[in-house]
């Protein structure tokens, strides 16, 4: 099966400003893609060339096979997107943008809409003007889902939601892609990402940094393992194994920092008696900001 | 019926959206309209020609009014209080401020990704507000003919009824022609001050291209490039209607939207 989001060199300048620079994305179907990185980083700019708001510089971008501005109004009919920053008519309710998106898509998505707005813990029948941001954003999240799409597009969804919505919005991500929508979501949040995505890509200064499955970074985060052995070992058994990049000691205890391998680590601790071992989970932040880190 | 009205298609949105206005737009011109003829009797009396007897013409030529002894009918007076006067640039600066506003307060207010991430096409999206600025501009000039055909019989205007409607339909035709040169500049360029600065600006110069060239002689020649001229330049109140006039304005209207649809089509939204 072919590629559901597919960029080649895909690059945008606004005059001399960066916003994407040769971007080679590839996104399979059934996945959730997370897009992380600072702001300013060119996740939005990527976002809206897919959806033909904007016209690449350079490059070239396919949905669903489809050239995105050849082809825009069949993309925009199959995908469910939520702009990063958006408004929504202020005078309208809830209801009524909710009607009106559904008259323009021709698909009555009433009863979904009501669903969704439930989970949300969204009133519909209320202005938008008098919406609370986390309001807007569930009902910007209401009309992304309603209409079932193939593709979900969600620029850093979760902003502004409290904790119980945010589950209840990992939810509907996860039936999405159960029911067989692909999902490619931004965000500045690492747990989120760790949380619900398959794939990972990190976008810096326009860049994609690296792009790989979340088990992979969580592979290479730092870990910290304590030992406590049955009498002093000497750190030097430990000091050159892969990835190692700390050793102390401090009597019996040895504590030993590593982003590599683990297996060597407790191959070379287990000639020693083990009275105990505390390792922490490596945090997919570390890596995150170890990429970040690069630059200064 | 008014529900799907506000929310079953982009242009019955436009419309919807602007109800309220629209409706003091009315008020406002009914009664301008009102007001102006109700003076008409008194008119008829000597000593107010004599004031506009010490008037200089170019300034009287200006406001519209080209031949003082005119004014003693029914239709010079109308002409030059409302059609050759500040009437119709009322109505055509309801039609700029749409024109220059329906794309690019969407793209200001940060609602126009919302609009285009919906399967419209974007020729379709600038094709239904330009409608919405169509149907609310016929909508005024109606209202318009409604409050002068009251005013017919009452005041003594002695106007005729084709006279009446010709005179609007004209109108109509000159406002959206305004409103769309407005949409047309917003959609190329995205700014809606730039489009305000040059519909307005290129309408005052035509308005008193056409006032001034009137009595001014080295005017006179390049009177006829104004659309003030094609519209009301054969008296259409009187029921002289120009063909050529209407169709030049239907015309260049129609250039202008092409121009639009093109200029939206190609360039970065919402940047």
């Amino acid at each position: 099966m072919s590629a559901i989001v597919e960029t080649r060199e895909l690059t945008k300048f606004y005059g001399a400003t960066r916003g994407v620079e040769n971007l080679n994305l590839v996104i399979q179907p059934g996945q959730v893609f997370g897009f992380l990185g600072p702001n300013g980083a060119g996740k939005s700019t990527t976002f809206r060339l897919l959806m033909d708001f904007i016209r690449p510089t350079s490059g070239t971008a396919r949905v669903f096979g489809l050239d995105v501005r050849d082809n825009s109004l069949e993309i925009r009919t199959r995908t469910g997107f939520m702009p990063g920053d958006f408004a929504l008519y202020p005078r309208m309710t809830g209801h009524q943008i909710i009607e009106f998106f559904s008259a323009m898509r021709r698909v009555d998505a009433a009863s979904e809409a009501r669903v969704l707005a439930e989970r949300l813990d969204l009133d519909l029948g209320v202005t938008v003007r008098n919406y609370s941001t986390g309001n807007r954003q569930k009902l910007g999240l209401v009309q992304a889902f309603m209409h079932k799409p193939e593709l979900l597009m969600l620029d850093e969804p979760t902003g502004g939601l409290d904790p119980i919505i945010q589950q209840e919005f990992y939810g509907m991500v996860a039936e999405a892609v159960r029911d067989g929508a692909t999902v490619f979501l931004s965000s500045h949040v690492l747990p989120e990402v760790e949380r619900i995505a398959d794939q990972v890509a990190i976008i810096r200064d326009g860049a994609l940094v690296r792009v790989d499955e979340v088990g992979a970074f969580k592979r290479e985060a730092t870990r910290v393992l304590s030992f406590t052995f049955a009498k002093p070992v000497d750190e030097n058994e430990f000091t050159n194994l892969d990835g190692v990049s700390d050793v102390r000691t401090e009597g019996n205890r040895l504590v030993i920092t590593s982003s590599g391998p683990i297996d060597p680590i407790v191959k070379a601790a287990a000639r020693h008696e083990v009275i105990d071992l505390d390792a922490n989970e490596g945090e997919l932040e570390d890596v995150f900001l170890a990429f970040y880190e690069q630059e200064q | 019926m008014i529900r799907s009205l506000s929310s079953g298609s982009l242009s019955g949105k436009g419309i919807w959206d602007r109800r309220k206005t629209l409706m003091w737009w009315s008020i406002g011109m009914a009664l301008y309209v009102v007001l102006n003829v109700a003076f008409f009797p008194s008119l008829q009396e000597e000593t107010f020609s004599d004031v506009f007897e010490s008037v200089p013409e170019a300034m009287l030529a200006a406001f519209g009014i080209q031949d003082i002894a005119a004014l003693s009918t029914g239709v010079g007076y109308v002409n030059s209080q409302l059609y050759d006067g500040f009437g119709t640039i009322l109505v055509a600066a309801w039609a700029v401020a749409i024109g220059a506003t329906t794309l690019a307060s969407e793209e200001d207010s940060k609602t126009m990704d919302m609009l285009m991430s919906l399967p419209l096409s974007r020729p379709r999206v600038v094709l239904e507000k330009w409608i919405a600025m169509v149907v609310l501009m016929i909508a005024l000039c109606g209202v318009i003919f409604v409050a002068l055909l009251a005013s017919n019989p009452i005041w003594e205007l002695d106007l005729s009824l084709g006279g009446m409607a010709w005179v609007n339909v004209g109108l109509a035709l000159l406002s959206v022609m305004f409103g769309t040169l407005a949409l047309a500049v917003s959609a190329v360029t995205g700014k809606k001050g730039l489009a305000i600065g040059v519909s307005g600006g290129l309408m005052a110069l035509f308005f008193l291209l056409y006032g001034l060239g009137s009595v001014v002689d080295i005017l006179e020649s390049v009177r006829g490039v104004s659309p003030f001229y094609w519209y009301l330049n054969s008296v259409p109140l009187a029921g002289t209607v120009s063909w050529l006039g209407l169709g030049g304005m239907a015309v260049v209207s129609a250039m202008l939207l092409l121009v639009a649809v093109w200029g939206f089509n190609r360039r970065d939204v919402g940047v």
